[in-house]
């Protein structure tokens, strides 16, 4: 059975980029557990001759044709974003300032 | 007035015999009323709402003709994109984010006159099965206001039972219409698998994920499906065939039909729930249907399936809120890394935290084969199950959940509320269509509903047999006591 650990949980927390509470990371540790474990029971199913389903209604890709569309103004997007300047998102620099 | 169908004041704003005004007026006043008992409503769009009946009323002026939902007021669960409107998901992360455009299903509700009344609660990012997980609050059954209403979809199942609207539309990736329809004695129905467009639907697992209505009976759930259930070439997945006509076959009842009932996975019911299902098989045979018992023991690996695969595509379309371009963001971010990964630990709530993370952890290099590959061919053998089925079926009937609703923060075990799903969650992994419709009280006065779960693109046949069912046992019209009455105006 996958053993999950502190190191298991911090690791996820920096591939999933939330930076969780060492109190949330206690549950996490818990709760992500208890369903792996619950889950050890697929192991046990005939799955060797079967294909994974990829899509529940057999619909091939669809393709269209390559024809530019008008797109969602600008200025209507930017009404969401939590800053922004010139017509453009504004975040932090990547590097903290020394 | 909130004792009619949709279709009964869609037909007499028809006739002019109602104002599309006095009907949205009138349920306002009784949301106002009402609502601050059971918290079904995020946002009421009453000056919007208003607008659009008063517009009806005067397109049916120059007579010109009205669409199939004349008038009717519509909620729409707070996942589903209204143009100009918030949806916030129930979470922290989207409490400001207004819709840039509208999504289809909504849209094809207001090309038929609908007036859309407001937002319901829901469990952040539909994942949960009581509405508990709102970031904001707490929804109660009407029918119990200690009680959960079910969920994710439990403001919308609320709201349709305490008649705060006649429809409502709610979303469903694991059982979260039928669920809270069965717990707050409602209609639900989630149709097969791409048979309404999800574009403006916020994606929790996009393999699952379904609109569909509720409503105070089968005739307004099917209406609604007729108008929703169309074609959008803006979700690659909708089907292609026309919406189904539902009007020309819902009254022919189920004489001759054969229904599987898997009795073995079944073995743990009990109780009032297990007594309302045998009753209701009985009302499926007064019906002239036949009750065989099929196999489905493979759905005891069903919570393990569902609960890989919807976190590993939870995780995968929950990384675009990262508070750069929408949403909250972290006030005391100092650098971009800071601000995703900071607005991502504010912004989401526990349960969202915890699905995201194992969903990831599925996916991850070294466990992704042994997790979610394994989970993916299991679902294989799901369909098999049920094709094995349908071949000899005409449907399956099941409960809808393990037991009737229960007190608000009773259930401490997390894993405990997944157990809840046990019945519904395979309809999702298949892709089959299924309703919940009102069967019986618990001896607590709660509701029970009974499942019926079609083929795919079955949905017709599904909502025949829940009509001929429900004009049998009349469940449907029943309403909560405590909100039986006009309020004092």
């Amino acid at each position: 059975m996958t053993k999950v650990t502190e190191d298991t949980i911090e690791g996820l927390t920096k591939l999933c980029h939330i930076a969780c509470s060492e109190e949330d990371k206690k549950r996490l540790l818990v709760d992500i557990e208890q369903v792996l474990s619950h889950a050890q029971n697929l192991t046990q199913l005939p799955t060797d001759a079967v294909e994974e389903c990829h899509n529940v209604s057999g619909i091939v890709n669809r393709e269209r044709e390559d024809e530019t569309q008008p797109s969602l103004p600008r200025e209507r997007l930017l009404e969401n974003a939590p800053e922004h300047e010139d017509g453009q998102l504004s975040v932090p620099p990547l590097f903290r300032k020394k | 007035m909130h004792r009619l169908k949709a279709v009964e004041i869609r037909d007499q704003v028809r006739r002019g015999e109602l104002q599309a005004e006095a009907v949205t007026q009138y349920f306002l006043q009784r949301i106002e009323h009402y609502d601050p008992k059971i918290g079904a409503f995020l946002s009421v769009l009453g000056e919007r709402a208003l607008k659009q009946a008063r517009a009806i009323d005067e397109k049916r002026k120059r007579g010109e003709p009205l669409g199939a939902l004349a008038g009717v007021p519509v909620a729409i669960k707070d996942n589903m994109h209204i143009e100009g409107e918030l949806t916030t998901c129930a979470s922290r992360f989207l409490s400001n984010y207004r819709a840039p455009f509208g999504s289809t299903a909504v849209q094809l509700l207001e090309a038929q006159d609908a007036v859309l009344i407001g937002k319901t609660n829901l469990d952040e990012f539909a994942m949960g099965s009581t509405t508990e997980n709102s970031a904001f609050q707490v929804t109660r059954n009407p029918w119990d206001l200690n009680c959960v209403p079910g969920g994710s979809s439990g403001g919308s199942a609320a709201a349709v039972a305490a008649r705060l609207v006649p429809l409502a539309t709610g979303s469903d990736t694991g059982g979260s219409i039928r669920q809270p329809a069965s717990m707050c004695g409602v209609v639900g129905f989630k149709p097969t698998y791409g048979r309404i467009s999800r574009f403006g639907l916020v994606a929790f697992g996009s393999s699952l994920d379904q609109i569909g209505p509720f409503a105070s009976c089968v005739e307004d759930a099917a209406l609604a499906m007729e108008i929703m259930g169309q074609h959008d070439p803006q979700d690659s997945t909708s089907l292609k065939e026309p919406a189904d006509s539902y009007s020309e076959h819902l009254d022919k009842g189920v004489d001759g039909w054969t229904v599987g009932v898997p009795w073995k996975f079944l073995s743990e019911l009990s109780g009032a729930p297990l007594e309302t299902f045998q009753k209701s098989l009985e009302s499926l045979k007064a019906l002239g249907a036949r009750i065989v018992d099929v196999d489905l023991e493979l759905l005891r690996h069903g919570i393990s399936i569902y609960y890989i695969i919807a976190p590993a595509e939870a995780a995968t379309n929950l990384a675009r809120f990262d508070g750069v371009r929408y949403g909250q963001r972290a006030s005391q971010a100092q650098t971009l890394e800071e601000v995703i990964n900071q607005s991502r630990d504010e912004g989401f709530g526990y349960e969202v935290k915890k699905r995201i993370l194992l969903g990831s952890f599925v996916l991850s290099s070294g466990y992704q084969d042994a997790y979610y590959r394994q989970a993916q061919r299991a679902r294989t053998l799901v369909i098999q199950a049920y094709d094995k089925i349908f071949a000899q079926c005409d449907l399956v009937a099941m409960p809808v959940c393990p037991k009737a609703a229960f007190e608000l923060g009773s259930v401490k075990d997390p894993f405990q509320l997944y157990l809840e799903d046990l019945y519904t969650l395979s309809c999702n992994l298949a892709g089959l269509p299924g309703i919940s419709v009102p069967a019986g009280f618990c001896p607590q006065g709660k509701p029970i509903g009974l499942q019926l779960i079609g083929p795919q693109k079955g949905d017709v046949k599904v909502c025949q047999a829940a009509r001929a069912f429900e004009a049998l046992v009349q469940q449907s019209s029943v309403l909560p006591p405590l909100f039986e009455k006009e309020p004092a105006l």
